[in-house]
């Protein structure tokens, strides 16, 4: 197993960018059984399908399109000016794009420096960028809840084509994203502080942020494929287990599921504590029984606060998930409590096992973009590996 | 804590430079949610001119001076169990202060509500606050305090490199300065030291050329802890952020760099232990490496104004309801109605300020820019993108000639390149029209502009883009000009055609803008803000509206001469037309006020106050209501009344006035005219066309001395008495606006009065008696109401002088008249058919609600309906002398003479049961911000 002393020299980490030229063909975005928008294709020309989700995010375009959490999605951002500086290697989230396409208002050519344009960044990961579109009106249609699959392509078909082209495409949520999204070999990533536990991920669709967050505060962590048995867990003798963020619908995701349901077996027995986030919070809810659900509108951006249910304590946070765990008896009777909830829409943010040793959060204590107000979740996990 | 039952507000005073409408709009906000909350408010306050002191928001309202002896009385005979210091600016939090200090607060047993004093005194007392911030391990700038001129130029010495002086406990910056040389240093540690009220200084290292960052912040005593909204200078260090161009959100910097000052902001509000809101301000690298803590201002301020109107989201109301003890999180979303008001708004479009300077009336003034705030007034624009909004801020400065395309012809840009660029671009009023005038004849590339001054590349591109987008306005669709941003007027003079050509154009080809609604949260909820800002982009669905619906222009940035009482007025008209049941709709484009608050109106539109804006608002909300609009432009000062040609122009229905009414008050010769045909005596006089004309008016006066008035004037520009004939030769050097109007200067008491017409009648709800004499502008002049040296019989001359020239004008609504009173007979100098300043005075001093009356009759009520006697009401029981106060020391190069041209930025109040009483009570309300 290759152990990366240095997360700036992840092997997930992406070569640094060639330059491209830029071009541009007219191009437009086709909501399945809504209307089409016309603008301009940029990036990389070629055609894009998937659900068309919007974030609030006014910056940190370069932490959302290589977010794995993003695969099978086009991004629409509300902010109207986009790429308006140069990306370093620093902000990116994984060695790869995994949105689909993004759709933004203006595309800026940023000022000259370092870092590559966002533009760049997007011909190199061959991901179009459908530009010229009036995002608040699509963010209101998307707003309803109720179609979300769309397609970006060249203009040169109609809106009748279009859309019914839109309507044809696979949904996002009967398709396996998180296979390409996370990695095939388990790897080490070493601390960066003294070292003071050792944690055994689940990768699903680690953000580096995530990874830079737990190596920051003393843990080596051993990064296993989204295929680990429980066994394959318990052989690296984790002090913490943490099941990664990812994309996807978890309830499509049986294996996962009943390997969560072993591990949190475990660690309710005295076995190592589990941290889940995200995709992971999800897994364990369905391993407890409870049920998830589609969001109609899916929490994308970094101004959400999210109350801590027991210490009365709010925190804005970076939210992206599409899903979330529905609150039903399932999961009091499992043992479970709800530890955070989205002040907003009352969305389960967190849940926290009664014997303390699982705990779980919806939303991302690790910004990336957006804020860490709520990074003690990560302190508290350390903590328990610890004891 | 048990919940308050009588809260005190201190007011911030007169609108000083640095100290203008934000306090009223916060001080509003604050008192209607107290008492919404069941808490009586007592509110003091010097500044009549505002919407807070009238006793429909400010509960028990005690006008009077803010010095610690007045305000210890009204303690003494109100007894409020509760203070909340911080919605007054500096002069409320220093007055907190100052309470806390002398005991009073401990005798009667007033506790503070909100951020505790003590957290106050850390961020104010600059040493404090520097061991705070290092203590909290976050950076600030190497600095020393020091309280001796010694002291300072030792650790300036030391330092070796460029200093900046801030002198502790003072507003706008006053005192301070940069210094890069020893005897530069010297001077400017003496004068900050001088101009600290506790002869203190902070001596810092100057980050000229760094990106200067601010953030709102609100924690609650939860500890929740949240910011509004990060807003950008465009001006980078070194000039006063009330003098910066300031754009929201932050556009230049990269999230992690953004996340990285929001948390040094939240963690240094946290360590405060503040309740209420909070503006830190943040200086960063340009390439975002590193970064320092500038200061914490432990209250609402004008940021907080500017970043409520960015974000729809109302701190000062938030911040008001946290010092009664609410949790954010247990609050209301005050956008969306929806569960929480812990969340930090997402905005979908660009927000733009720019600062309003008065040098246009002090071409003489150094109109350079620093730490120092110069600026008295300031416009937002929002759209989309910031070119849009860029060149939408620049029309809502009323640029009259000074828009995007104006060049001063010294620069000579069109044949030659300055020989400087860098002192050519130096930070001053005119450095965005000569960036732009740089880029357009070429003379230098977005990269020359950065690298000469320090502003983002990122800002010069866009202005670069602004000006290759003008390249191509001629030839290209006319929508691509207005998605550029074009202002219909800035198409015109660059296609040569009058603007309501371009107008007739863009109608015809349905090219309208849509009004998109700032919602705080980029779309993601439903709300029902009604606050709005066009953009050229898709309609929004909006709810339709089917009430008749009453415009209210109001009058942009303050100024000299139009200033927080304008927007009293609007705010009062809006509430009136709201009483009559009709939807009252505001447009206006200062983020300090109250006016552009979207709880004071039914529909807010935060636009430029042009003929274009207002038709396109006008054609907007005609479709909405199905009904055409009614304009009302009588309370927007100057500025809404330059409207009135246009709109009749249009065909728009203007309430109670015509434009033919205001040509004839402001056409001198006509004025002269009318009053002969009423047998109303006016001065004598003629016009003149030059400078001989000049010399025969004169001496058909019989000489000197003579008062000469160009016509459209505003705030005196341009007027003056001529007493010698050096006087004649100095005025005729000036640029002078031909023709004028030459008058004798007539010697007696100079009285300001407002009438309401119905159109069948008039009443005068009182009279203003200016005490200085006539020559001196009448903004500038103390004045008491009821007059005193004038007696009833002339008083009721003047009132029905007044009467017949509305009558005659055929208004309906209010009208201002300022005459000359001599013994036994009146002379009337000019009249005004709109509200003046004297307004709010008037509605003090009376207790009657003159914006609502005079509303009610522009929209056809009668005198009787709209609860107004006719006639020259009886005098009420109260003296009320009015005092004007001036901040223009601050700018050098001013004169503190007085003379026809305005220069008070404000005015204070006094209110008592006699004269003497009243007068020494303003003498103390101006004392109070002396110095």
């Amino acid at each position: 197993m290759q152990t990366i002393p240095n997360l700036e020299r992840h092997p997930e980490a992406p070569a640094a960018t060639t330059r491209s030229v830029p071009r541009s063909v007219p191009g437009l975005v086709a909501l399945e059984g809504g209307r089409v928008q016309r603008g301009v294709l940029r990036g990389h020309l070629g055609p894009a399908e998937g659900d068309l989700i919007f974030t609030t995010a006014a910056t940190g375009w370069g932490e959302i399109l290589t977010d794995p959490s993003y695969a099978g999605q086009i991004v629409v951002l509300t902010h109207p000016m986009a790429g308006n500086y140069r990306i370093a290697p620093g902000e990116l989230e994984s060695r790869t794009v995994h949105a689909r396409g993004l759709v933004c208002t203006r595309l800026v050519t940023p000022p000259n420096g370092p870092g590559s344009t966002l533009e760049e960044m997007l011909i190199e990961a061959r991901i179009p960028a459908l530009t010229g579109i009036d995002t608040r009106a699509l963010t209101l249609e998307l707003r309803r809840g109720t179609r979300r699959r769309a397609i970006l392509r060249e203009a040169n078909v109609s809106d009748e084509d279009a859309v019914q082209e839109a309507a044809a495409t696979t949904p996002w949520a009967a398709v396996d994203h998180v296979t390409g999204a996370a990695t095939r070999e388990p790897y080490v990533v070493a601390p960066t502080a003294t070292r003071i536990a050792r944690a055994t991920l689940v990768d699903y669709g680690v953000k580096r942020s995530l990874l830079a967050a737990l190596s920051d505060r003393g843990l080596e962590i051993t990064v296993l494929p989204p295929d680990a048995g429980a066994d394959d867990v318990a052989s690296t003798m984790p002090d913490l287990v943490v099941l990664s963020p990812g994309p996807g619908d978890p309830s499509r995701m049986a294996p996962q599921i009943e390997v969560t349901r072993r591990l949190a077996a475990d660690a309710i027995a005295g076995g190592p504590p589990i941290l889940g986030i995200c995709l992971g919070h999800q897994l364990l809810a369905l391993a407890a029984g409870a049920e998830t659900r589609r969001l109609p509108v899916g929490h994308h951006g970094g101004n959400h606060a999210v109350l801590d249910v027991s210490s009365g304590r709010v925190d804005i946070g970076a939210h992206n998930h599409e899903v979330a765990v529905v609150d039903g008896p399932a999961l009091a009777a499992a043992g479970y409590e709800v530890s955070h909830r989205d002040l907003n829409d009352a969305t389960v943010e967190g849940l926290v096992h009664r014997g303390g040793r699982i705990a779980s959060v919806q939303f991302h204590p690790e910004g990336a973009p957006g804020p860490i107000d709520a990074a003690r979740v990560f302190d508290l996990a350390v903590e328990g590996a610890r004891a | 804590m048990s919940m308050p039952k009588r809260v005190l507000v201190i007011g911030s005073g007169p609108i000083l430079i640095g100290q203008a409408a934000e306090f009223d709009y916060a001080g509003v906000q604050a008192c209607l949610a107290l008492r919404a909350e069941g808490v009586e408010t007592i509110l003091v306050n010097s500044n009549p001119a505002t919407v807070m002191t009238d006793p429909d928001v400010g509960g028990t309202v005690v006008i009077g001076p803010l010095t610690l002896d007045f305000v210890t009385r009204v303690i003494a005979e109100h007894r409020p169990d509760a203070l909340l210091p911080t919605l007054g600016g500096q002069t409320g939090l220093n007055l907190a202060v100052a309470l806390d200090d002398a005991g009073v607060l401990a005798e009667y047993d007033v506790r503070v509500l909100g951020t505790p004093l003590a957290a106050v005194r850390a961020a104010e007392d600059r040493g404090g606050f520097r061991d705070l911030v290092t203590g909290i391990g976050e950076p600030v700038p190497e600095s020393a305090v020091v309280e001796s001129l010694e002291d300072g130029m030792t650790f300036f010495r030391h330092l070796a490199a460029p200093i900046v002086i801030r002198p502790a406990f003072t507003l706008g910056g006053g005192g301070g300065g940069f210094a890069a040389t020893a005897a530069e240093a010297r001077t400017r540690i003496a004068a900050g030291l001088a101009a600290s009220p506790i002869g203190q200084v902070l001596v810092e290292r100057s980050l000229l050329g760094w990106y200067e960052i601010e953030f709102e912040v609100l924690r609650d005593a939860a500890d929740t802890t949240i910011a509004i909204c990060g807003m950008e200078n465009l001006d980078p260090m070194g000039v006063h952020t009330g003098d910066s161009i300031v754009v929201a959100p932050i556009q230049t910097l990269p999230d992690p760099v953004v996340q990285r000052l929001r948390r040094c902001a939240l963690k240094i509000v946290r360590s405060l232990k503040l309740e209420g809101g909070c503006n830190v301000q943040l200086s960063v690298a340009p390439d975002g490496s590193d970064y320092r803590v500038i200061e914490v201002n432990p209250r609402v301020s004008r940021s907080s104004a500017l970043a409520s109107k960015a974000t729809g989201y109302p701190i000062a109301r938030i911040a008001a309801l946290i010092a009664l003890g609410r949790r954010l999180h247990e609050m209301p979303n005050p956008a969306t109605g929806g569960n929480s008001a812990a969340f930090e708004p997402a905005v979908d479009y660009v927000v733009v300020k720019l600062p309003r300077w008065p040098f246009d009336k002090f071409p003489a003034a150094d109109r350079s820019l620093g730490v120092q705030m110069k600026a008295t007034g300031e416009a937002m624009a929002i759209d989309r993108e910031f070119g849009p909004a860029l060149l939408k801020a620049i029309r809502s400065l009323e640029p009259r000639g000074r828009g995007w395309l104006w060049e001063d012809p010294a620069w000579n840009l069109e044949h030659r390149p300055p020989d400087d660029v860098r002192a050519f671009l130096s930070a001053s009023d005119t450095r965005l029209w000569r960036i732009v005038g740089l880029l357009r004849h070429g003379w230098a590339d977005a990269a020359a502009i950065s690298a000469a001054t320090g502003i983002a590349p990122w800002f010069s591109e866009r202005i670069e883009e602004l000006v290759r987008a003008e390249e191509q306005v001629v030839g290209s669709p006319l929508l691509d000009a207005k998605l550029a941003g074009f202002g219909d007027a800035d198409i015109a003079t660059l296609s040569g055609a009058p603007w309501a050509a371009v107008r007739r154009a863009r109608v015809r080809s349905g090219i309208h803008p849509a009004y998109r609604r700032v919602d705080t949260c980029a779309g993601e909820f439903p709300a029902e803000t009604p606050y709005f800002y066009s953009s050229y982009a898709d309609p929004e669905v909006a709810p339709p509206a089917d009430r008749q619906s009453v415009i209210v222009v109001g009058s942009g940035p303050i100024r000299i001469g139009q200033g927080i009482e304008f927007d009293y007025c609007s705010v009062r008209a809006a509430w009136a037309v709201r009483e009559m049941g009709l939807d009252a709709v505001v447009v206006n484009n200062n983020p300090e006020t109250v006016s552009t608050d979207y709880d004071a109106c039914t529909r807010l539109y935060f636009e430029p106050l042009d003929t274009e804006s207002v038709l396109d608002i006008i054609d907007h909300e005609r479709a909405l209501t199905g009904t055409p609009p009614v304009v009302v432009l009588t309370f927007g000062g100057q500025t809404a009344i330059d409207l009135a040609k246009d709109l009749a122009y249009a065909d728009v229905p203007i309430a109670g006035l015509s434009a033919e009414a205001i040509e004839i008050t402001e056409d001198r010769e006509r004025f002269a005219a009318l009053l002969d045909e009423l047998g109303i005596e006016g001065p004598r006089g003629s016009l003149a066309g030059d400078r001989d004309g000049l010399h025969a008016a004169i001496s058909g006066l019989g000489g000197l001395p003579v008062i000469v008035r160009p016509s459209w004037v505003i705030g005196g520009r341009g007027i003056a008495v001529l007493r010698t004939d050096e006087d004649v030769r100095d005025y005729l050097a000036t640029d002078v606006g031909w023709p004028l109007r030459v008058d004798e200067l007539v010697e007696g008491i100079e009285l300001d009065v407002d009438a309401i017409s119905d159109g069948s009648d008039w009443a005068v709800p009182g009279i203003l008696e200016q005490i200085d004499p006539p020559g001196i502008h009448s903004g500038d002049s103390v004045a008491v109401l009821p007059p005193q040296r004038v007696g009833r019989a002339v008083q009721e001359l003047a009132a029905a002088a007044a009467g017949k020239i509305a009558m005659a004008l055929g208004l309906r609504g209010v009208l201002n008249v300022q005459m000359i009173a001599t013994d036994d007979r009146i002379v009337v100098i000019e009249a005004n058919p709109r509200a003046s300043r004297t307004v709010p005075i008037v509605a003090k001093a009376t207790g009657l609600d003159v914006v609502a009356i005079a509303v009610r009759c522009a929209l056809g009520s009668s005198l009787a309906e709209a609860g107004m006697a006719p006639g020259l009401a009886a005098d009420g029981p109260r003296v009320a002398v009015k005092a004007p106060i001036g901040s223009l020391w601050r700018l050098p190069g001013v004169s503190a003479d007085l003379g026809p041209e305005m220069r008070s930025t404000g005015e204070v109040l006094g209110l008592a049961d006699t004269a003497d009483e009243a007068t020494d009570l303003a003498r103390r309300a101006v004392a109070a911000h002396a110095g």
